[in-house]
């Protein structure tokens, strides 16, 4: 009896060791290697935040990591005056109308931001981008006693003529900003190529939004349900991980940490695939003839020279509303990761560059025309700020999908933008 | 025996009499009515034909000579700046757009007319409103030797900002007019005072318009189909029955013409009231939500005040837009029916210009904000013309409904649209 106990002693004595000790391996392992690698957690729980988002095509929320269940949905409408809209666009133009029509703060110096959703992300509160305009401009001694309000109008997948017609109906709205800033240029040249290669005007809003809103699914449609419910599997699951890794704080961990993003980005790599099978359904769907506006050329070379026209027109069009009403307004090109030598790319930025070939060849393309036209509008007089090498210098990661940047990227950003905007600003005392 | 053979012949005598006596009575009734009644058989073919064209919901034709049967019925389609066209539009724009990419004829001079179905009647070839206008301004020594091309771009229930957007999505396409002027005004404040009343934004476009293409049939596919068959069975019965009457001449008989024309009109008051029963239908439809645009006060004072703000806001900007690009703009507001006092209408127009309180309070209510809203644009630097009292000395009948004028409306208006013109272009040569 005793010969056979002692084994069995021995064995559980083992076990317990182990079920201490493989957690406390793991926690020394888990603090070296983050001391090892400079491993931020804060970092990795804003990548969960941006992947996840990414997934709701909507606008991403650079500022401040929201939790999970905030995270809105970008359910879209159709609007009159811009193609479409996303679902809080009445609400945000609800306020904007009932401030309007209250009588201002004193002092308030209102500032505009349009474009798509880099601009969306860049002003939204709390994003550094926003933060660091103000600091820069509250260096200026104009700006000493005014309060800067910031009117974020970026929505994604806008491009021009969209934030023009926006401006021109808040405008006639009674909406009266003191300057206006477009961020804008990637959806410009990268959405007006994939509509063009799609087969609709590139000067239409983005054929992915439009078509989806206006088709009628008509034959295609128990395909258009499957593609859209793969959407919505993987938007979920991506939703689901991240609220588990929230709960546990799991991005503490640099051994768990990045696994949870391993894993988050195979489900947004799901969710493109998905993405992708419903466009090329949309693309096929018979009947969007009238709804794929007027015939273009479908030459790639030419749809990125129909998209720039567009593009330097609509500005030119802001710039002459503007200044009609004594409202300063500058054109920002953005900076993005596929405009050749704009930034020299991190292993991060490499592995989550990937985007349709319409993209790529689109700013490719697009860019240096985008140049071109803006060194044009600057000769005329508007104010224009390429910063599309604005973070040519800058070694760290900023880029976390093909286009979209980091708190850091806004931070430069932001930078530069106030600093060109305190050069471009007429002389003289600010308007009241 | 003998009896039955005679009374058969007798049969036959009066058979026989009674065929020829017939028609023979019916043209000797007729004449007489013709002469005593002084019966207007143009007239009634005229009528007729403008039956049709308002149950197709086209621009009416200046002309009036067109065939029953070649009328447009006017397919309307979403679009993604203006909320709506016509597949017409479409199509005239991929002309315009080919025409803008090669240099236009030397020594035309190009002239946009914006607005809506009246600027498209006044903007078409064969109107003589921009017949006049062509004629006066070939006086001017300027215009010698140019060769005056219009591009009509005034289409069916269009309002601001519809004509900003129309004309700002053209100026970037290339198209580049010399001139543009925007014949505006009504619906600026009739369709918005009607929007308000059926729920949705006054800014927006025409409720019967955005709220048909924009909202889904959903579950009830099959009462929206009812309703449509009814729209759509009296307006082909309609066309049928004028067509084949005009084709047999039936108007020119003072009896049959007016048979005809009741046969046709009471197809036109099916047609009316089937359309009527479809907008209280979608008014009533609890799904039409974001696409009722931001919440607005539904006060009638507020709304005409928002709607003439955003028509003068508009206007602004579409002057800076030209301004910009050295375009001569004008804004004319049109003269309409049920503006107080603005002309005295003949029985015929007493008739035939029927409205419902609606759009009576509108334009009794709104024309002179518009009015006061105009002069305010001259003296910021627009081009202003104000044109709602051109028809106040003409005794004659000029409108064939509530806002529609006929050739001579037309003749009259294009007159002092001219003058106006003359007056307000810059001195010095024309542009090439």
């Amino acid at each position: 009896m005793t010969e056979s106990t002692r084994p069995r002693r021995s064995w559980m004595k083992i076990v317990l060791i182990q079920l201490v000790l493989i957690p406390v391996l793991f926690v020394i392992a888990d603090v070296a290697i983050g001391l090892a690698t400079g491993y931020d957690a804060e970092n990795t729980r804003a990548r969960f935040a941006a992947i996840v988002e990414s997934m709701q095509s909507g606008v991403p929320d650079p500022g401040r990591v929201v939790a999970t269940e905030r995270i809105k949905k970008a359910d879209l409408r159709l609007h009159p005056y811009t193609g479409f809209g996303p679902r809080g666009l009445n609400e945000s133009h609800n306020n904007e109308f009932r401030l309007a029509k209250s009588e201002p703060l004193e002092n308030e110096y209102r500032i505009m931001i349009l474009g798509g959703s880099v601009a969306a992300g860049f002003g939204n509160r709390g994003s550094g981008g926003i933060v660091e305009v103000r600091r820069v401009l509250k260096e200026d001694p104009r700006f000493k006693d005014r309060v800067i309000r910031f009117l974020g109008q970026g929505f994604g997948s806008y491009k021009q003529p969209q934030q023009l017609f926006l401006a021109s109906y808040l405008l006639g709205s009674g909406v009266v900003p003191h300057a206006i800033i477009s961020l804008d240029g990637f959806n410009e040249v990268a959405l007006s190529q994939q509509n063009g290669e799609a087969g609709m005007s590139p000067n239409y809003p983005a054929f992915s939004q439009w078509v989806h809103l206006t088709n009628k699914w008509g034959e295609n449609g128990d395909s258009m349900l499957d593609a859209l419910m793969k959407i919505r599997d993987a938007r979920e699951r991506g939703l689901a991980i991240t609220g588990t890794a929230e709960r546990y704080g799991l991005h503490h961990s640099s051994l768990i940490g990045p696994r949870v993003i391993g894993r988050l980005q195979h489900e947004k790599r799901q969710f493109s695939k998905a993405a992708s099978e419903y466009i090329g359904l949309l693309r096929n769907a018979d009947g969007f003839g009238p709804l794929a506006g007027p015939n273009f050329s479908k030459k790639h070379k030419r749809i990125a020279e129909n998209a720039v026209r567009m593009w330097k027109e609509s500005t030119r069009a802001l710039n002459s509303i503007c200044k009609d009403r004594g409202i300063f307004f500058m054109n920002v090109l953005q900076p993005t990761l596929h405009d050749e030598g704009s930034k020299v790319l991190t292993e991060s930025e490499v592995v989550t560059s990937v985007a349709l070939d319409s993209w790529v060849r689109g700013a490719k393309l697009g860019y240096p025309l985008l140049r071109r036209a803006g060194r044009e509008l600057a000769e005329e007089g508007l104010a224009y700020f390429d910063a599309s090498l604005a973070f040519k210098d800058v070694e760290a990661t900023l880029y976390y999908d093909p286009c979209h940047f980091n708190q850091l990227g806004y931070q430069v950003l932001g930078i530069r933008i106030g600093e060109r905007f305190l050069e471009a600003l007429p002389e003289g005392e600010l308007p009241k | 025996m003998t009896d039955s053979p005679t009374k058969k012949p007798r049969w036959k005598k009066i058979l026989l009499v009674q065929i020829i006596l017939w028609p023979v009575l019916l043209l000797l009734a007729d004449l007489t009515v013709n002469l005593v009644s002084g019966y207007d058989s143009e007239a009634t073919r005229i009528e007729i034909s403008e039956i049709i064209e308002r149950m197709n919901s086209g621009v009416p034709d200046p002309a009036r000579d067109k065939n029953v049967e070649d009328q447009e019925v006017v397919d309307l389609s979403l679009h993604p700046y203006t909320g709506f066209g016509s597949r017409g539009m479409l199509s005239a724009h991929t002309g315009e757009f080919k025409k803008a990419r090669k240099p236009g004829p030397e020594g035309e001079y190009r002239i946009m007319i914006l607005g809506g179905s009246v600027a498209g009647g006044f903007g078409s070839k064969r109107s003589e409103g921009t017949g006049n206008l062509r004629k006066l301004l070939k006086l001017d020594p300027r215009f010698e030797g140019r060769t005056i091309r219009f591009i009509a771009q005034g289409f069916g229930s269009f309002k601001q900002p519809q004509q900003l957007n129309l004309a700002n999505f053209m100026f970037a396409w290339g198209v580049r007019p010399h001139a543009v002027i925007n014949l505006d005004g009504f619906n600026e404040v009739v369709l918005t005072l009607q929007n308000a009343r059926s729920g949705i934004n006054p800014t927006y476009p025409s409720f019967a318009r955005w709220a048909h293409l924009s909202s889904d049939w959903g579950t009830e596919t099959n009462t929206i189909l009812d309703i449509l068959a009814a729209i759509r069975e009296p307006q082909e019965k309609a066309v049928e029955l004028a067509s084949r009457g005009l084709k047999f001449k039936l108007h020119k008989s003072s009896i049959l013409g007016p048979l005809l024309l009741e046969g046709v009109s009471g197809h036109q008051w099916r047609h009316a009231q089937a359309t009527k029963e479809y907008t209280t239908f979608l008014r009533r439809r609890p799904s039409l939500g974001p696409l009722a645009g931001p919440k607005f006060p539904n006060e009638d004072e507020i709304v005409l005040s928002d709607a003439v703000r955003m028509w003068s806001e508009s206007s602004r900007s579409l002057h800076a837009l030209c301004e910009e690009r050295g375009i001569f703009y004008l804004n004319v507001l049109q003269p309409t029916l049920h503006d107080t006092g603005s002309k005295v209408p003949t029985l015929e127009e007493r008739r035939k210009g029927q409205a419902s309180a609606t759009w009576k309070l509108g334009a009794s209510a709104g024309y002179p904000l518009l009015r006061a809203a105009g002069a305010k644009l001259s003296e910021l630097g627009v081009n202003f013309y104000d044109a709602s009292g051109v028809f106040k000395e003409v005794e004659e009948t000029l409108y064939f409904d509530a806002c529609h004028f006929n050739q001579f409306g037309n003749a009259v208006l294009g007159k002092a649209v001219a003058e106006a013109f003359l007056e307000l272009l810059p001195e010095g040569e024309l542009p090439e």
